[in-house]
């Protein structure tokens, strides 16, 4: 019996995932999470053998969540729901040792073979988000560049971000400055645009 | 030096060079009227003279720069000649030995204004006349092809700047009506792609929806095995609405490449690019693509495989591309 635990926040995209995985003999689900934040203490709590992941949880996103799953419980294997308009996502779901990334509007029988599989230690792609990734390209910004275009992101001033990085206002706005030339944005709103679409943020 | 290829490259210099050519036009004849004062022979008359003179005909001949300079002929150019060549004639006898200084001024004008022959015609016969003129008005043989040399190159210098800037207009016109008529094309281009492949899918689709509905109390088995039809042809549809969409947009090799790499070495396989010091072409024939894809999908689905090397050769024109994952070896022919 594979143990599976959800995290879906939105109520009846949960219940649907429940209810059809219920219905196959060699499944059982063992949690149902609406925080991205709450997942790495059920995981603990109940040991899932697959933790499926939607890509957009309040609390924290389905990517970091599973790189902390996959800290703290390496046995636990992720699949990660996500839709298309975000390709450059399936990069940081290879590096959050995800085991699976698959399009939520994809058929139920690819949700439920692609559990099975990830649960055999196979990993589960869906080769149109490859494609897609593959055409978007890999993010142009470093690691500080994306850090502090996502805090900018959240409604920041420069000066917060300053403090919240540790940085000098001057540096900011010089992180900034390159992340909007190299996303080739007009200013900061179109660079976190153009990343955010791309899946770069 | 990249700042400076970032300014050259934006706007901002194709809006501010008909200023600078505005600018640059304005400063001589202002020397001219401060030098006007302090000539030797020269009074305070004469300067005022040639300061009154200049602050009826500058206007005049900004305006001709002006417009020029964003390659357009001003309104009634020929009315504001004619005024500014009366000013500029007419003080003459009056600003100082010097004033001939001013025809750089006038010749320019004359440049911007008058159509060719007679544009050339009156540059000639007033840089001719600047000498002899400013003898008359006392200038010595000595000095006076030193006003002529001045008035040459001083109007050369203008010419060139107007002309610069008029350039940069254009040029900056001609690439908006490119880019323009690239976008009309794509439109297009794209219209007939979707009308002729989606289009038709989602008619069929259309239509199996309406038989389903149709039969379904009276047949309903049948329906049900149609809704089937629907929903698989609807995904089928999806997934070529999906690959249209990519089509539009194409990724040169190089970065599909390097994509390509980043995704294999997060997936736990280190992954190395091999690419020749020559470069790579940046197209590549969809099916090429298509199996580069494949190969890099399959990869990530082995999962940890060790190491993967990915060396691209050109032989003869052609571009190999030699994908090594621990003990397997695929070749894949890269077609522009």
């Amino acid at each position: 019996m594979i143990r599976v635990l959800i995290a879906e926040d939105m109520h009846m995209i949960r219940s649907a995932l429940v209810a059809l995985l219920s219905l196959e003999d060699d499944m059982e689900v063992v949690a149902e999470i609406e925080r991205g934040d709450e997942v790495v203490d059920a995981a603990l709590r109940v040991r899932p053998d697959v933790a499926v992941l939607d890509i957009d949880m309040p609390g924290l996103d389905g990517l970091s969540a599973a790189e902390q799953l996959s800290a703290q419980l390496p046995d636990c294997r992720t699949l990660v729901l996500t839709g298309l308009s975000q390709p450059g996502n399936l990069l940081r779901a290879l590096k959050a040792h995800a085991r699976g990334f698959i399009v939520k509007d994809a058929p139920a029988q690819t949700l439920t073979d692609g559990i099975r599989r990830i649960a055999a230690g196979e990993r589960v792609i869906d080769p149109e988000l490859v494609a897609a990734a593959l055409e978007t390209g890999s993010s142009p910004l470093t690691a500080r560049e994306t850090e502090v275009l996502r805090a900018a992101a959240s409604g920041i001033r420069t000066g917060q971000i300053a403090t919240q990085l540790s940085l000098s206002q001057a540096t900011v706005r010089n992180y900034l400055s390159n992340a909007i030339s190299k996303v080739g944005g007009r200013n900061r709103i179109d660079a976190i645009r153009i990343s955010r679409d791309a899946g770069w943020l | 030096m990249g700042g400076l290829t970032e300014l050259w490259r934006s706007d901002r210099v194709v809006r501010l060079a008909p200023v600078g050519a505005v600018a640059c036009s304005a400063v001589l004849p202002l020397v001219q009227v401060g030098l006007a004062f302090s000539y030797v022979g020269n009074g305070v008359s004469t300067g005022l003279w040639s300061l009154a003179a200049t602050a009826v005909y500058l206007p005049l001949h900004l305006r001709h720069v002006w417009y020029a300079a964003r390659a357009h002929r001003p309104p009634l150019g020929g009315w504001s000649l004619v005024a500014m060549t009366a000013v500029i004639l007419g003080a003459t006898p009056l600003a100082g030995n010097m004033w001939p200084r001013a025809y750089t001024a006038l010749v320019v004008s004359f440049l911007l204004v008058l159509p060719a022959p007679w544009s050339y015609l009156g540059y000639v016969v007033v840089v001719a006349a600047a000498a002899p003129v400013a003898h008359a008005l006392g200038l010595s043989w000595t000095a006076a092809p030193w006003l002529t040399f001045s008035v040459l190159g001083g109007s050369a210098a203008l010419l060139l700047l107007v002309w610069l800037a008029a350039a940069l207009t254009r040029l900056q016109a001609a690439r908006e009506a490119l880019a323009q008529r690239a976008v009309m094309q794509e439109r297009r281009r794209i219209d007939d792609d979707l009308r002729h492949s989606l289009g038709s899918a989602l008619e069929s689709i259309a239509a199996r929806g309406d038989r389903a509905a149709s039969i379904a109390k009276s047949e309903p088995a049948a329906a049900a095995a149609d809704l089937t039809g629907l929903a698989q042809e609807s995904r089928r549809t999806l997934a070529e609405a999906r690959r249209r969409v990519r089509g539009y947009r194409q990724p040169s090799l190089r970065a599909e490449l390097e994509t390509a790499a980043s995704l294999l070495t997060a997936a736990g396989i280190a992954t190395r690019l091999d690419l020749p010091h020559g470069g790579i072409p940046d197209t590549i024939a969809p099916r090429s693509r298509g199996a580069l894809r494949a190969t890099v999908t399959r990869l990530l689905r082995a999962g940890p495989i060790g190491t993967c090397t990915i060396t691209a050769t050109v032989l003869d024109g052609r571009v190999l591309l030699d994908v090594r994952a621990g003990d397997s070896t695929e070749t894949i022919e890269v077609r522009a």
